[in-house]
């Protein structure tokens, strides 16, 4: 039976994945009650955990260095009292070669972007990330099976996928949920939750 | 008084010159202190730290390579980057104006 986190761990922990966001997007990132998350953010920065600051024209939470401490000492507690760590560090181990390809086909798409007047073809990049969006699916039922938080990164990735046929911004954009940007989040979970450096 | 041989160099993973005053970023704790038009100077770069890169006039990882999360979001906001630049953060002095070369992969900048 997978581990449901408690409220409080993934309000923090999606401000850590989220990296900068505000209320509704941290909300948003694990379907929580959003003024709940509201009253939960204010504690958390009551706290010292969290604070709140604006960079050009965006205004958003932001993890402090206390706060990450704390979001990793949560983290490690749930993987010990759910047994959950040498799949999660297996996982991760599988992950490793996954993400040296992805990041070798967001580089090569955009190299061959800034080359080129014109967008470049998006077929062969949208075929590269097809195929390891067949590997993230087993990858994240692996992860699932331990700890539901990790559910919906494949379903995320599948959908940019489909939109980056039409709009290359979601291949590497940082203006959408771009498959770079989901990619990215996954990485810095699997690193959060077992506090590795990437 | 230019100098010529660069105070940093690393591996040119976003091209375009830019000059700007350094800005050493270790913590999230240090993010207040950036200012749009600076040279972002740090370790590594993960998801809490994108917002620095829509400021900064350049970026300058000790970590990384072509392939590194801060080369991919770097390119994406078309500011220069040098990453796998090693001692930046002891190099290079907090406030100092430098041109950072994401094409070369240097940092150079003005002798005292």
């Amino acid at each position: 039976m997978p581990h449901t986190s408690p409220t409080a761990l993934l309000v923090l922990h999606a401000v850590r994945l989220k990296g900068f966001a505000d209320t509704d997007a941290v909300a948003a990132r694990f379907d929580l009650d959003a003024a709940q998350t509201g009253e939960d953010l204010l504690d958390a920065e009551a706290y010292g955990q969290i604070s709140r600051s604006s960079f050009a024209g965006l205004a958003g939470w932001s993890l402090t260095e206390a706060g990450r401490r704390h979001n990793e000492n949560l983290l490690r507690a749930e993987l010990d009292q759910t047994g959950s760590r040498d799949a999660v560090a297996a996982a991760h181990d599988d992950f490793l070669p996954l993400n040296a390809q992805a990041t070798q086909a967001f580089t090569a798409w955009q190299l061959a972007s800034m080359d080129t007047a014109s967008p470049a073809a998006t077929g062969d990049t949208t075929g590269r990330l097809a195929a390891l969006a067949d590997r993230l699916a087993p990858l994240e039922l692996r992860l699932t099976g331990r700890l539901s938080r990790f559910g919906g990164y494949h379903g995320r990735f599948a959908g940019a996928l489909t939109r980056a046929a039409a709009d290359p911004a979601w291949i590497t954009g940082m203006e959408v949920d771009s498959c770079h940007r989901i990619w990215f989040e996954l990485h810095e979970d699997l690193v959060a939750t077992l506090n590795i450096t990437r | 008084m230019t100098s010529v041989a660069p105070l940093v160099s690393g591996v040119p993973s976003s091209p375009g010159q830019a000059r700007g005053p350094v800005r050493l970023v270790r913590t999230v704790d240090d993010f207040a202190r950036m200012r749009p038009g600076d040279v972002l100077v740090c370790r590594t770069t993960d998801p809490a730290w994108t917002p620095l890169f829509r400021l900064a006039a350049a970026v300058v990882t000790e970590t990384g390579g072509l392939l590194s999360h801060a080369s991919i979001v770097a390119r994406e906001y078309r500011i220069p980057a040098v990453v796998g630049a090693t001692g930046a953060l002891s190099l290079l002095g907090d406030g100092t104006t430098v041109i950072v070369d994401g094409t070369l992969g240097t940092v150079t900048g003005q002798t005292r």
